[in-house]
């Protein structure tokens, strides 16, 4: 048995003279929730297609379950669910012929059929929306669909492109817990996304920019790893004022807005609270107050970033 | 199997809920069998006729009776000005204009050698040269009887009106040429053509639009079972064309089926195989369903009007052109559907037009499956 249920090994995909993936290596463990991180156009979806066999690596390989995707990408079809970052489900039919459709391209029908149509239909919670067109759906129905979908066919490797971009915040903690689930119950999911904010929701994360990764480990090892200086949370008034002038102080690494508050991140020793909090009030800005707070891989993700550039 | 009756399956549904699919392939054929069928004539009848008559004799007015009275000609403007014949065939008053000179009557009596003249509207050379045609044959019974009466006044009397041989045309399979016996059994062909390509094409690359293609590659669907689920339910669609163009064209334009309808089915669904691949191949080369549509068009509607012999004889192409004709899979069909509806030709008869036909549709399924395999 393998130590990791999908492996990259020094994958590389080349169009043209553009290398849209780079060297790219990196362990999946059975039953483990893995996000693949990076901005949009970063190389994750390319990656994650070369990983399910639908397009060939320009060298290196991707291993699922031991088996090479791209020599063997018949026999792997079968073990993985795979959902793609477009949303691909039928508009003109109902949730009930969506999903009897993939378990008739997956080989599942009879009695066998009706029972998983129902057992996925309730995991997925649809089960009053059966008789309804998708056309009719909100988005967050559909990335739900689309999830009960790919895990018809009952799965071990789950491979999740983007499952919860364009999803109100509601319907995202719904998939996300639903993806816990199905890795509780022993799936390994691979999954990406462009909101770092997900990624706590992983066991372990990679992060990609321009085609390579630049870190990989829990989200807790890396805020500890891959975080230098302080971050505060500023409690201030007008926000963006605040913001700009945040970054342009010298000592600051970085600034951001996080909910109502500033995110600020100083470089070790250069700055205390104390002079921070006067440095603004100097601007302009009415300061409520200056806390402790904690780095986000949003936070891990800029610094790494910054550092890659 | 079950993965493609699973795609089978679903196709049926999206054609059941997209009315412009349903539309394409139902009322676009009706309306194509009537545009062509009613529009496309080359029979010639009520020729608006111009009469210039200086002679004003019984004879002449014999000559203008003789054609009108063949049907084929309505005298519809009459004048004693050569000029207004002119001004009368520039401004299609009239179509074609007689004039019988000043003696024309007194030597006909007399038996002196005479002539008419008929002036004939060549912007028109097909109208112009049927109509030749028909003035040539009236004019010639007209002074045949005249020379027969002529010398039965002088005691003679001859057989075949004085000509060495006796012509006795007879038109077999459409008896009365009429124009609809030749245009519809055609129909059926660019039917076919057209409507299955455009299915087909739209097909895959709305799949490939929405993005489900990667989904369905990323199953255990093979690309040939992708093929045969995405196309089985436009074969049972244009094979319901089929269906639908044989009752109109033998209720409607009472276009006779003679031979077996068993073998024009058979033929058909070759036929509709050789378009498949076309509308898959133009599929798969393009990346949007416009892009799809606008080839598959590009190669079906012009090609399989022109170059399959529709309306014009492929023998009278020049032989470049004809040598592309061998590659269009309508041309053999239109010889099959002619043959098969007016002739009652057989198997035997057609396999010259069966088997490149068939070879055509192997090779476009094989060359669509090979470009579908390598890009997905």
């Amino acid at each position: 048995m393998a130590e990791f249920e999908i492996e990259c090994k020094d994958l590389t995909k080349r169009f043209g003279a553009f290398t849209a993936v780079d060297g790219v290596s990196f362990g999946v463990r059975k039953g483990e929730i893995f996000g693949f991180l990076g901005p949009n156009g970063c190389g994750k979806s390319t990656t994650i297609r070369m990983v399910c066999g639908l397009i060939s690596p320009t060298s290196g390989a991707a291993f699922v379950g031991g088996l090479d995707a791209t020599n063997e990408a018949e026999s792997i079809r079968q073990r993985i669910g795979y959902m793609s970052q477009k949303f691909s489900l039928y508009d003109d039919l109902t949730v009930a012929e969506n999903l009897e459709f993939f378990a008739g391209i997956y080989g599942i029908r009879g009695t066998a059929r009706k029972n998983r149509m129902s057992e996925v239909m309730a995991l997925i919670d649809l089960t009053p929306y059966r008789k309804a067109l998708v056309a009719s759906l909100s988005t967050g129905l559909r990335q739900r669909l689309a999830l009960g979908a790919s895990i018809l066919h009952s799965p071990e490797i789950l491979i999740l492109d983007e499952p919860t971009s364009g999803v109100d915040p509601l319907s995202r903690r719904r998939l996300w817990n639903l993806i816990n689930d199905l890795a509780i119950r022993g799936a390994t999911v691979l999954v990406t996304t462009h909101a770092m904010d997900e990624a706590e929701h992983c066991h372990r994360v990679t992060m990609m920019q321009s085609g390579h990764l630049v870190c990989t480990g829990s989200p807790t090892e890396l805020r500890a790893s891959q975080i230098t200086g302080t971050v505060y949370t500023v409690d201030c008034a007008p926000l963006f004022k605040a913001l700009n002038v945040a970054i342009s102080i010298p000592g600051v690494a970085d600034a951001s807005v996080l909910g109502s508050r500033l995110h600020v991140r100083v470089e070790d020793g250069k700055l205390t609270s104390d002079t921070l909090q006067t440095t603004l009030t100097a601007s302009g800005i009415t300061v409520s107050s200056v806390g402790p707070g904690e780095p986000t891989l949003e936070d891990v993700f800029v610094a790494v970033a910054g550092e890659a550039a | 199997m079950r993965r493609t009756w699973a795609l089978m399956h679903k196709e049926f549904l999206h054609i059941i809920r997209d009315p412009r699919s349903m539309i394409t392939a139902l009322v676009n054929p009706l309306l194509m069998l009537f545009l062509y069928g009613y529009g496309i004539s080359t029979d010639i009848s009520h020729v608006r006729l111009g009469v210039v008559d200086w002679s004003h004799s019984q004879q002449g007015r014999d000559l203008v009776q003789a054609f009108t009275s063949s049907g084929y000609f309505i005298e519809s403007f009459d004048t004693d000005r050569y000029e207004e014949l002119g001004k009368a065939l520039d401004d299609r008053r009239i179509q074609v204009g007689l004039a019988i000179p000043a003696d024309f009557g007194r030597n006909m009596v007399a038996g002196r050698p005479k002539s008419v003249q008929v002036i004939l509207d060549g912007s028109d050379p097909n109208t112009a040269n049927s109509v030749s045609g028909y003035a040539s044959t009236i004019i010639g019974t007209y002074s045949d009887t005249k020379l027969q009466a002529s010398l039965l006044t002088h005691g003679v009397s001859i057989a075949n009106g004085g000509q060495p041989l006796d012509l006795r045309p007879r038109i077999w399979y459409n008896e009365d040429l009429l124009s609809v016996f030749f245009i519809v059994p055609g129909v059926v062909a660019i039917v076919l053509m057209t409507t299955t390509a455009t299915l087909t094409a739209g097909t895959i690359t709305r799949e490939r639009e929405r993005g489900s293609i990667e989904q369905i590659v990323a199953s255990p669907v093979t690309a040939t079972e992708l093929m045969l689920g995405k196309t089985a339910a436009y074969i049972v669609l244009a094979f319901l064309d089929v269906i639908l163009v044989v009752v109109v064209a033998q209720v409607v334009f009472g276009v006779p089926l003679r031979g077996s309808p068993w073998l024009l089915a058979i033929c058909s669904l070759m036929f509709i195989a050789s378009s498949l691949g076309l509308g898959l191949l133009a599929s798969a080369g393009a990346q949007s369903q416009r892009g799809a549509m606008t080839t598959v068009m590009l190669l079906t509607s012009l090609p399989s009007i022109i170059l399959s012999g529709f309306v014009f004889p492929i023998s009278s192409m020049p032989r470049i052109v004809q040598m592309f004709t061998y590659l269009v899979p309508a041309r053999y069909f239109m010889v099959i559907s002619r043959g098969i509806f007016l002739k009652g030709a057989g198997f035997y008869d057609l396999w010259p037009e069966i088997w490149p036909m068939t070879l055509l549709a192997a090779v476009l399924l094989g060359a669509s499956t090979l470009t579908f395999k390598k890009r997905i």
